[in-house]
């Protein structure tokens, strides 16, 4: 579904900010970008949805290029930014007037994650807080069905209840022929929603691999001491160590704060 | 590219509904605005005349609708004026064109068969009301209320024409500063604008009166032409002019990014 070859991109007279980054995805997976600030999380999401353009290499999604804008590719692309603006209307008004653009709009499925939110449809949206916004317009892109969702920083704003609802309701609303990105640095936020990670670092993908694939290779547990725990990479933690040691067919649960700062860190486990 | 990629009139039609929505309190609040500004106008400037004639609507008419006009043209591309509508606007459904004549009906039709009927309604209410006033305060007046057809038909041949067409090249101008410009549309364009034909007429001055470097046919032109012809030419001008600025917009929108 995602295609990109060798990838340049730098804003103005900056250094490069991409150089040579290649990436391909199919549908049926949720895509965690993790990266450090400055990364290229956002940029490399708004590459995807046709919001900057490549200057140099190939971005190729659903088989055209986002910079088109095409109305057949916009209509499969749902973006949630970090920072948004909506009109002064009511939740309903916003959703009769925007939903006729998505041909497989779920009316049905907006009004439950509507209600699951504690949402009121007459309630006007820039009355909200901006919690209840972000909510309103999770829950909007999930109803439009869209081929690629694509959430920058979803659980920013949301509060404790509404994060555990917000992993119910992508995981239970999405098809196999659906691709959903969520760049995110509350990695907790997302643990047991995505099912494959990308971690960015200075212009390039230093890792993208699968979580079942992670777990086949390494494991993830809390020791009181490092000796003899064969540890590839250990954090202090409150009673002893967040350690991350070679699996060994031992499966555990993927911490995936300390995978992200083992990877960021240099630490190979292939 | 297919044709239903460029324009779709089912689309053009989902968008123009979707976007009124999302707009018409700002429509309405701003038709409202046009008709305080005509209203208190025209009424501050008939309580000091005993008699207003209806050519003379012209002094207010003009200015009027100069302002209103480019004020209103000058701000299309609301979304533009911020990052986070921008990025929103630009991910709505819609093809480039149907966005770019979306906001030309908006912005400059609209205005062209609304502002008239709203000069026509409130500069006569505010007539009324003077009349009322100097009637009960037993002032004599004469006071004619205004009709744009009437001005219109009594203009001399072809001007209405030429005041057309340029009220829609002057609107058009301010469109394109709309899109190109992020913050302060309407200055900027002015001021762009206003370089350019200094430049312009700077240049043609210095070759033509300065230093008579063109062909005498050109440099005694007006003696040559007829009205008709010149009126002809005019009007050619501001066509092209207008053409120009649309296709200018339509690939500035078509070119906007996030950075």
């Amino acid at each position: 579904m995602i295609e990109i070859t060798n990838l340049n991109f730098r804003y103005g007279k900056q250094p490069n900010l991409f150089e040579g980054l290649s990436l391909s995805e199919d549908a049926g997976n949720i895509v965690g970008l993790l990266g450090k600030n400055g990364a290229g999380k956002s940029t490399l999401l708004k590459l995807l949805t046709g919001l900057l353009e490549a200057p140099i290499g190939s971005v190729n999604v659903m088989g055209e290029n986002p910079i088109w804008r095409n109305p057949s590719f916009l209509e499969e692309v749902y973006f949630v930014p970090e920072e948004y603006d909506l009109p002064s209307v009511k939740i309903a008004e916003f959703v009769k007037a925007n939903a006729k653009f998505y041909p497989r709009f779920d009316h049905s499925k907006m009004g439950k994650i509507l209600s699951d939110f504690e949402l009121n449809p007459e309630n006007r949206l820039s009355k909200q807080s901006y919690g209840q916004r972000k909510k309103f317009l999770i829950a909007f892109a999930l109803s439009t069905n869209c081929k690629l969702l694509v959430l920058d920083e979803p659980t920013n704003g949301l509060d404790i209840p509404s994060k555990a609802i917000f992993r119910k309701v992508v995981a239970s609303s999405l098809s196999e022929d659906q691709l959903v990105f969520i760049s995110t640095h509350q990695v907790k936020d997302v643990e047991n929603l995505i099912d494959k990670i990308i971690i960015l670092d200075q212009g390039k993908i230093i890792f993208h691999e699968s979580l079942w694939e992670i777990s086949e290779k390494v494991a993830f547990s809390t020791v009181t001491s490092l000796e003899g725990s064969q540890c590839l990479y250990h954090e202090i933690a409150p009673g002893g160590f967040n350690i991350m040691k070679p699996a060994n067919g031992n499966t555990t649960e993927v911490d995936i704060e300390l995978l992200f700062n083992a990877t960021i860190n240099g630490i190979k486990f292939n | 590219m297919k044709t239903s990629q460029i324009f779709n009139l089912n689309r053009f039609g989902r968008y123009a509904s979707s976007t009124l929505t999302m707009r018409y309190r700002q429509l309405l609040l701003m038709t409202g605005a046009a008709a305080a500004a005509i209203f208190i106008f025209s009424f501050l400037t008939l309580i000091n005349n005993s008699t207003w004639r209806y050519e003379q609507w012209l002094q207010l008419v003009i200015p009027l609708t100069i302002a209103c006009g480019l004020f209103y043209s000058g701000t299309a591309f609301p979304s533009f004026r911020n990052r986070e509508k921008t990025m929103s606007y630009l991910m709505i459904p819609a093809s480039t064109l149907e966005k770019l004549l979306y906001e030309f009906a908006e912005r400059i039709i609209a205005f062209i068969l609304i502002f008239p009927v709203l000069l026509n309604l409130f500069g006569n209410l505010a007539a009324t009301m003077v009349t009322s006033i100097k009637n009960y305060q037993q002032i004599t007046s004469n006071i004619e209320h205004l009709s744009i057809i009437k001005l219109f038909q009594n203009s001399p041949d072809g001007s209405s024409k030429v005041i057309l067409l340029g009220a829609i090249a002057a609107l058009l101008l301010v469109f394109t500063g709309s899109v190109t410009f992020k913050k302060y549309p309407l200055v900027k364009t002015t001021i762009f604008s206003t370089g350019v034909v200094l430049a312009i007429a700077g240049y043609f001055y210095l070759i033509i009166e300065k230093m008579h470097l063109v062909h005498p046919w050109i440099e005694n032109m007006g003696d040559h032409l007829s009205q008709n012809q010149a009126l002809s030419i005019f009007v050619i001008m501001l066509s092209i002019f207008s053409l120009v600025a649309l296709c200018y917009s339509y690939f500035k929108l078509k070119e906007k990014e996030i950075s």
